[in-house]
């Protein structure tokens, strides 16, 4: 992200006069972010099918569809923007692979409760799940990180999904506090929440090594 | 007309980027230092937990609690990112041309890609398909053109040489000679068993990828060991003998590998081009005891973030110069690694062992290994002290230059030589007395 701030307001000067592909030119500059999200935020059951390529390149239709948009819902932030647009693709993906087994299975597991762009339910307590129930995943990962599985799947999803905007998606403060609506502080004093949070359940963990 | 224009630039001038410089006094203060580390996390510098702590002493106990959770977060992401880029890895490539290949079948896939082997017209050429789609990230396809243009341009008797290259589906691929060899990992694994013996026969049925049968893959489980007399004049000589063999105390042969890997490194760097991964296993040895280098920063260019590299090649990172972790790097770190990988080949064992990336990285930094000589008292000094500077922590005390690593091996194996060739000569001398025991 190191384009100059000059570079940036010229080719959103061109975007609200309409063109499409100083919009594009935007549009690839977030996408390594916008992927890291699609990967992480991906129902499991869909790879193969679908991967973040498929996704990122639908919304970018989308995306060019409400070019006249720009101006008014990108002013607070372009990135915001478009992960807005991506979200929703992905509700979309989602909806149409999985629409008919979106909400029969088992309750019991946040994963079955249906998914939203919001929610990081779907994919973090599936890797949680899958890694859990994996008896091979045991042998092969570091520590760590089958305490922080277990952990996070024992988070509230608000402190789950701070956490997931935070790190996966490596938003910042303000982005976060965009994304959840909140403030700037609310944002940073829920995200440090979480953290400690998170520590005290990994110190629960029996077999806790320290850091 | 202008006057429009004008008004829609006084509206977006205020429109905010990515940048995330404001609200610093709404945020917890504790948030914005950890937002720091993050960063610096993620630069892939080396943030301490303890400095933070002293710079901000009111917040150090905060600091402690939450600091090593941010760690924790990130290294869990690096996994997970990794699990999802190798998860789009297709398991089976239905691919009959690339470009203007006709795919054959796949040779080796590894974390790095899928190897096939392939026809370009009359040619046989070995096409290296990488594992991540390039297609959907900017910048990365260009990367990849940029690096594999300056490979293009090495040409040197042992570099593998890199003829073309393309994307298909959004994959990048680039086309090789095809080599007739082994990797020296393999051989150095062939060697690692009890008194392993490689023989070319082998290399050359590797390379033709028929499984050798049990009575010609020549392991040699003998009981006697071999003294250096015995190795010194087994070990074929620059007229190739009838069934040249590798053995674990053929230093000669191995000095002529690292003499050979020396002179790649060198035409690369004289070209200004760095390999950045010199390890055994992109290290091919040939049925003539022709070693050629392979992967010139090819791979890299495409990883989707080399500063997490550590967390998918844990294995790469054991032949990494020290230096490297503070993100500098130059040709003698290329020349470190040459000598790691010299190391291996000479004690048969990993100059460093540890279980995790973090462990690795801190033995790497801190410590140096044992010299070679006290893994095996064999080992001629004049090679342990070769890998010895070639190894040093500092890269001042290293050799400075491919050259000169290349001048002390080339002063081994003439040192060597004479000795050697009275041997062989003995040798030969034996072998045409029992032939003439025979005909009588």
């Amino acid at each position: 992200m190191n384009e100059s701030q000059e570079d940036t307001t010229d080719l959103v000067n061109r975007v609200i006069r309409g063109n499409q592909q100083a919009l594009a030119e935007l549009y690839s500059r977030f996408r390594p972010r916008l992927w890291r999200m699609v990967s992480f935020r991906l129902d499991q059951r869909l790879h193969g099918r679908v991967d973040a390529d498929d996704v990122l390149q639908e919304a970018w239709l989308d995306a060019a569809q409400r070019i006249d948009h720009f101006l008014k819902d990108a002013s607070r932030s372009i990135f915001i923007w478009f992960r807005l647009i991506v979200s929703q693709t992905l509700v979309d993906v989602h909806r149409r692979h999985l629409g008919a087994q979106r909400r029969d299975a088992s309750r019991d597991f946040s994963i079955d409760r249906g998914w939203s762009a919001q929610s990081t339910s779907f994919s973090l307590s599936f890797h949680l799940l899958g890694h859990l129930t994996s008896p091979s995943y045991a042998a092969v990962r570091a520590e760590l990180s089958q305490q922080l599985d277990a952990a996070l799947g024992t988070m509230s999803e608000t402190d789950r999904e701070v956490l997931a905007l935070r790190h996966f998606e490596e938003l910042s403060n303000r982005e976060t506090a965009q994304v959840l609506e909140l403030s700037e502080q609310a944002a940073s004093v829920r995200y440090i929440r979480a953290l400690s949070r998170l520590r005290h359940i990994i110190e629960a963990i029996p077999g806790y090594t320290g850091n | 007309m202008s006057d429009a224009y004008e008004s829609y630039e006084a509206e977006v001038d205020g429109f905010p980027t990515s940048a995330d410089d404001g609200g610093l006094r709404a945020r917890l203060p504790l948030e914005v230092l950890a937002s720091q580390f993050v960063d610096q996390l993620r630069a892939g510098t080396d943030p301490s937990i303890d400095d933070y702590c002293s710079r901000f002493p009111k917040l150090a106990d905060q600091i402690r609690e939450v600091f090593p959770m941010l760690a924790a977060m990130e290294r869990w992401k690096g996994e997970k990112e990794s699990d999802s880029l190798k998860r789009q890895f297709p398991d089976e490539f239905n691919i009959e041309r690339l470009g203007n290949c006709r795919i054959e079948r796949e040779v080796a896939r590894g974390g790095m890609g899928v190897v096939f082997e392939a026809r370009q017209g009359d040619r046989r050429v070995a096409v290296k398909l990488l594992p991540w789609r390039v297609a959907g990230i900017p910048g990365w396809r260009e990367r990849f053109e940029r690096e594999a243009r300056t490979v293009q341009k090495l040409r040197h008797r042992n570099i593998v040489p890199v003829y073309s290259f393309g994307e298909h589906d959004g994959y990048c691929y680039y086309v090789m000679q095809f080599v007739d060899g082994v990797s020296l990992d393999r051989i150095i694994h062939r060697l690692r068993q009890t008194d392993g013996i490689v023989y070319t026969d082998e290399i050359r049925q590797h390379a033709q990828n028929q499984p050798p049968g049990r009575s010609t893959f020549a392991v040699r489980l003998s009981d006697e060991p071999h003294a250096d007399a015995t190795s010194a004049v087994t070990e074929h000589e620059p007229e190739p003998a009838a069934n040249p063999q590798i053995m674990r105390d053929s230093w000669k042969m191995f000095a002529r590998i690292g003499l050979q890997a020396s002179h790649a490194l060198q035409h690369a760097h004289a070209l200004g081009t760095l390999h950045n991964d010199v390890k055994p296993g992109n290290l091919l040895l040939d049925a003539d005891g022709r070693l050629w280098m392979t992967d010139f920063g090819l791979a890299r260019s495409v990883e989707p973030d080399s500063k997490r590299r550590d967390d998918r090649l844990t294995g790469t990172l054991r032949y990494m110069a020290p230096e490297r972790f503070q993100g500098v790097s130059d040709e003698r770190s290329d020349i470190y690694s040459l000598g790691v990988t010299l190391y291996e080949l000479l004690t048969l064992s990993p100059a460093f062992q540890a279980d995790d990336s973090q462990s690795m990285v801190r033995l790497i930094t801190e410590s140096r290994p044992d010299p070679p000589r006290t893994r095996n008292p064999r080992i001629p000094r004049a090679l342990e002290e070769i890998v010895l500077k070639a190894t040093a922590p500092d890269p001042q005390a290293r050799y400075q230059a491919t050259s000169d690593c290349a001048s002390d091996l080339s002063r081994f194996l003439e040192s060597d030589l004479g000795q050697a060739r009275t041997k062989l000569g003995f040798r030969k001398l034996m072998r045409s007395w029992h032939r003439f025991r025979r005909s009588e």
